[in-house]
């Protein structure tokens, strides 16, 4: 813990010491008071907290593109993929069905032999939004209903390898797959042509280095979906509350130690509502849109002047998101700081990449905006992201449908989505509610999952304790209108 | 601690009717935020014992541990008073109470809350963490070149980063030059579109509409007095719309080639404010007429007297009263169509802005103009020009009644030679108000 | 007769002669630079080592090795001695587009 006496001349101020207490986990903890409240007369001296200082080494580089050459197809994508990960799954395999197992590429299969093959699953959707469907005019196509989800019950797996193909039938839960996941799966080639499975395997939780243990408690916030530039007043008190919170303005003496606690604040992407990215520009006459502002610019100030808050007193790391104005494509590029004229000065503000990777006091953090988990959604029959993330970290790929359904950069020389190592928190961000769970990996690896909320709609961010690797949601509310009126009605009935 | 403060608190509450905030409080008077919730709080407290204190309202900030969608979290609240104990039982451990602000009124939702505390948040967002409880050592802004070396380390192009202290701002000038602009003046570029518009979101309007009067001052500059009375209308003029600068120069143009249709338009608005009249308008009218300037040039000596200048409204009674019909004739028709409503804002305009594009040829001809100016007040000048109103007022006014309107015909034969061009350039002048009424709306 | 028909076959003769002599000169390089080309079209075809287009050979060798495909060394050395031709650098498809 790092003491200094900072003495803020003109209000007098006392420095006061942090209590250390090693076996409480919760925010919450740290913040019930233990000194004076403030309901009462104004007293000369006010204690000032100082920010914990972590340490800090980012490591997204690997999601950071050099030269952007897109002369390239998607192919090689996914024979590096393949590439990177044939022997991990030929171990996983060996480990699971025995050192014997024989493990064929599909030109060797021979019929009716038990033997494993490593592939990449291409599951075959007849809902997957194809342009070459609705550009055909044979088809006669109606306008199709807009769908949040794209599978069916006529769906079918299929295992590629670097030359083949083969269709999976037998023990395999096709909905819950997506395409673009690499998986060993084991049994025998029938007369028809096809695979029966008998059972599969993924490649489980890369390996992981250990943390070191940290004296104290410190946090990190992560927050996701500021939805700056959408509507509705009260989320922006919300997430006024949340700066007055972490910056230390809000609350008791001992909400504002807690608060001094807080390491860090992630930023999780979508930033900016959707509802910035106006598509009038794109439809309407050149004469009618050109006096009218990007929704992003002012939205981009707001955000500018939140940031500058924030930054001031901790630092901060900004993703962008599937909204925000960075290329579309994962992995995303940090925003360009010329948009923030207020907060670029500070070195606490940190642009970061999406997929973003980081150590802060020894952990690893590695995450997305959502996009990936949000795209597994649309194309499996999994809803919960908690569940979607965990799947990911197992099948040892952030984003497994990219380049299928996700936008993705076309990678040649190796695919940065692949977990090289373990993670100590996995996050995701935009997720509908918060979630999170500790899970335990084959190798004992212990990984924090994290579904970010999204707080322009759940006014809810997190709270991952650095040392107990715990998290919790943190919460802001204000009233509305509305609670009056259900007040009333409870009067009523 | 004196309590000031009190009457301060009182002040704003009662007389200025704001809600007010701990933080608003903290950043208006520079205390600590928690000096300032304790004095909302004594203040509450103190006039709640007077008894006077019931028309008062306040919202509280609670925070503490709570159990939500089965989580168990923080929760932070701001609440009305009759809330407060509700959701203070709901917390399993409560970590902080204070109050969070003080206002007349009742508050239904929490929206101006924000909207309260966002100006003076805005005003000090250079020093925004000034008075909270935490400090943290390494959020501390980097000089200029720091940013630079920093920038050139992580992305190529350099963004000009804001000046944050003097300091800061010294080394600014020597470093980016243009960083140091926008401080002053509305920095152009993508620059520009983040930091022009830095400002309150209430004063937002009026002082958008400021600056881009400015930028016209500054595009305008050849004109060298501008009718301040006017300057409303133009600002509001261009802070409607301002494409409408490209637009007059055209319409300008047009003049040029069919005189009459703009010296109609700018003797007509001499008629309207004759002590306002701008002298490039004369300018303007020379350059419509340089074969009758001569006479122009002698009339305005005689008539330099405010006598004369009534003499000359006497002698003009006429065509004044017969304008002013005519100009109620053309607003008549104003209310019939939502388009035409945008000309009245529409007529005044094209005559300041055309008076740039005229200017040089004005200076060209020194001798006109200096005397022109000198008799700003009614010239022989206008004359003319309100000679060449009724003409234009007969075409104007030819699209309903034209016969009958034209009491005199001066200039006769070439008038009725370039009747229809006339009537082109009327249509096509009414046709132009049209579209930027249309314009306007956006 | 007679001597019109030495005649002729020795004009011929010595044509032939010229033309194979230019030949020699340059026949021995063009074999080599083919032996040289066929074995980079051969490492292009070898599916084990991925897509070959939109990406140089080398780069390619450069992924095999990466990933423990042990491409044929001799290849690099190949690559590494030709120049910036694109003959040598891109795989036998560079020309067509994407």
């Amino acid at each position: 813990m790092i003491i200094n006496k900072i003495q803020i001349k003109p209000l007098n101020l006392v420095y006061i010491p942090i209590t250390e207490r090693l076996n409480t986990t919760m925010f919450s903890d740290f913040t019930t008071q233990k000194e004076g409240t403030l309901m009462g007369q104004p007293s000369a001296d006010c204690p000032v907290f100082d920010r914990v200082q972590p340490t800090y080494s980012g490591y997204s580089e690997r999601f950071k593109l050099g030269d952007r050459s897109f002369n390239r197809q998607y192919a090689h994508i996914y024979a590096v993929r393949l590439m990177q990960m044939r022997d991990i799954l030929t171990a996983r395999a060996k480990q699971t069905w025995g050192e014997k197992v024989p493990v064929r590429r599909l030109c060797d299969l021979q019929m009716g032999e038990q033997c494993c093959i490593v592939g990449t699953i291409f599951k075959h959707m007849e809902l997957q939004p194809s342009i070459l469907k609705e550009i055909s005019e044979e088809h006669n196509l109606l306008p199709q209903p807009p769908r949040s989800k794209f599978i069916s019950a006529s769906d079918e797996l299929i295992l590629e390898d670097e030359l083949q193909r083969i269709k999976l039938e037998g023990n395999i839960d096709t909905p819950k797959f997506v395409t673009g996941s690499v998986i060993a799966v084991f049994g025998a080639e029938k007369n028809d042509g096809k695979f029966t499975v008998d059972g599969f395997c993924v490649a489980e939780l890369p390996p992981q280095a250990p943390r070191q243990p940290l004296s104290s408690d410190r946090f990190v916030l992560l927050a996701s979906g500021l939805g700056l530039g959408g509507s509705g007043a009260d989320s922006l008190l919300g997430l006024q509350l949340l700066v007055d919170l972490v910056t230390g303005q809000l609350g008791d003496l001992g909400e504002q130690s807690g608060a001094s606690r807080i390491s860090r604040v992630l930023l999780a992407g979508n930033l900016l509502s959707h509802s910035t990215q106006d598509k009038d520009s794109f439809n309407k006459a050149k004469y009618l849109t050109k006096k009218t502002q990007a929704g992003s610019v002012e939205a981009i100030r707001m955000l500018d002047e939140l940031l500058v808050q924030l930054v001031a007193s901790v630092p901060v790391d900004v993703m962008p998101g599937q909204y925000d104005p960075t290329n579309y494509t994962l992995p995303q590029q940090p925003l360009h700081r010329c948009m923030f004229p207020l907060s670029t000065v500070y070195p606490t503000l940190k642009l970061a990449s999406n997929p973003y990777q980081a150590d802060v006091d020894g952990v690893r953090f590695l995450g997305t905006a959502g996009q990936n988990v949000g795209d597994i959604v649309k194309y499996s029959s999994m809803d919960d992201h908690l569940e979607i993330l965990e799947g990911t970290l197992r099948l040892r790929h952030m984003a497994p449908t990219a380049p299928d359904t996700l936008g993705c950069y076309p990678f040649y020389q190796k695919d940065p989505f692949i977990l090289e190592d373990c993670p100590h928190v996995y996050f995701s961000g935009n997720a509908p509610t918060f979630q999170s769970k500790r899970i335990t990996g084959p190798d004992g690896q212990e990984v924090l999952l994290v579904a970010v909320p999204d707080f322009s709609r759940t006014q809810t961010a997190c709270l991952v304790n650095l040392r107990t690797l715990e998290c919790e949601p943190i919460r802001f509310s204000s009233f509305t209108a509305e609670d009056d009126e259900d007040n009333e009605m409870n009067i009523s009935h | 601690m004196d309590d000031l403060y009190l009457d301060n608190i009182d002040e704003f509450v009662h007389d200025h009717n704001k809600i007010v905030t701990y933080k608003w409080l903290s950043l208006t008077l520079g205390v600590h935020v928690n000096q300032a919730k304790q004095m909302l709080f004594h203040y509450l407290d103190q006039k709640r014992k007077d008894s006077s204190g019931s028309r008062l309202h306040a919202t509280y900030l609670v925070s503490g541990r709570c159990l939500e969608n089965g989580n168990m979290g923080h929760k932070v609240a701001v609440v009305r008073e009759d809330q407060l104990e509700d959701v203070k039982s709901k917390m399993e451990v409560t970590a902080s109470v204070h109050v969070y602000s003080i206002q007349k009124a009742v508050l239904k939702d929490s929206g101006p809350l924000y909207s309260t505390d966002y100006d003076a948040v805005k005003e000090n967002l250079k020093n925004c963490s000034k008075y909270s409880a935490i400090r943290c050592p390494s959020a501390v802004p980097m000089s200029a070149a720091e940013v630079q070396r920093a920038q050139e380390m992580a992305q190529p192009p350099p963004p000009p980063p804001p000046p944050e202290t003097e300091t800061g701002r010294s080394a600014l000038n020597g470093h980016a030059p243009q960083a140091s602009k926008p401080a002053s003046k509305p920095p152009k570029g993508i620059m520009g579109m983040f930091a022009v518009k830095s400002t309150p979101k209430s004063q937002e309007g009026s002082k958008e509409v400021k600056t881009e009067v400015e930028e016209d001052t500054a595009t305008v500059g050849t004109s060298k007095s501008k009718p301040s009375p006017k300057s409303n209308a133009m600002s509001n003029f261009f802070g409607k719309q301002t494409t409408s600068k490209t637009k007059p120069n055209t319409e300008s143009s047009d003049r040029v080639v069919k005189e009459e249709a703009g010296g109609s338009q700018t003797s007509f608005v001499a008629n309207e404010k004759p002590s306002a009249t701008p002298p490039k308008t004369q300018t303007d009218i020379k350059q419509e007429k340089p074969k009758s300037s001569e006479p122009e040039v002698k009339k305005p000596k005689d008539r330099s007297s405010k006598t004369k200048r009534l003499e000359l409204s006497d002698s003009e009674d006429e065509k004044s009263g017969s304008q002013k019909r005519k100009r109620r004739r053309i607003k008549k028709p104003q209310p019939e169509s939502s388009d035409d409503e945008a000309m009245i804002p529409e007529t005044p305009p094209p005559r300041d802005v055309d008076t740039p594009t005229p200017s040089p040829e004005g200076q060209v001809k020194k001798e006109s103009v200096p005397q022109a100016e000198e008799t700003v007040g009614g010239g022989g000048s206008s004359r003319r020009r309100r000679r060449k109103v009724l003409k234009s007022h007969t075409f104007m006014d030819e699209e309903g009644c034209i016969g009958a309107r034209s009491p005199r015909p001066p200039a006769g034969k070439k008038e009725e030679g370039k009747r229809s061009q006339k009537k082109g350039a009327a249509n096509k002048t009414s046709k132009q108000a049209s579209i930027m009424g249309f314009f306007q709306k956006k | 007769m007679g001597p019109k028909r030495r005649l002729i076959t020795d004009t011929f003769k010595v044509v032939k002669r010229a033309k194979k002599e230019e030949k020699q000169d340059k026949e021995p390089a063009a074999p080599e630079k083919e032996k040289d080309l066929l074995e980079l079209q051969q490492f292009d075809l070898d599916w084990r080592y991925g897509p070959c287009t939109g990406i140089s050979r080398l780069q390619r060798w450069e992924r095999a090795e990466l990933y423990g495909l042990k491409p044929p060394q001799t290849v690099r050395d190949l690559l590494r001695r030709s120049g910036e031709e694109t003959d040598y650098t891109h795989c036998l498809w560079h020309d067509y587009p994407l």
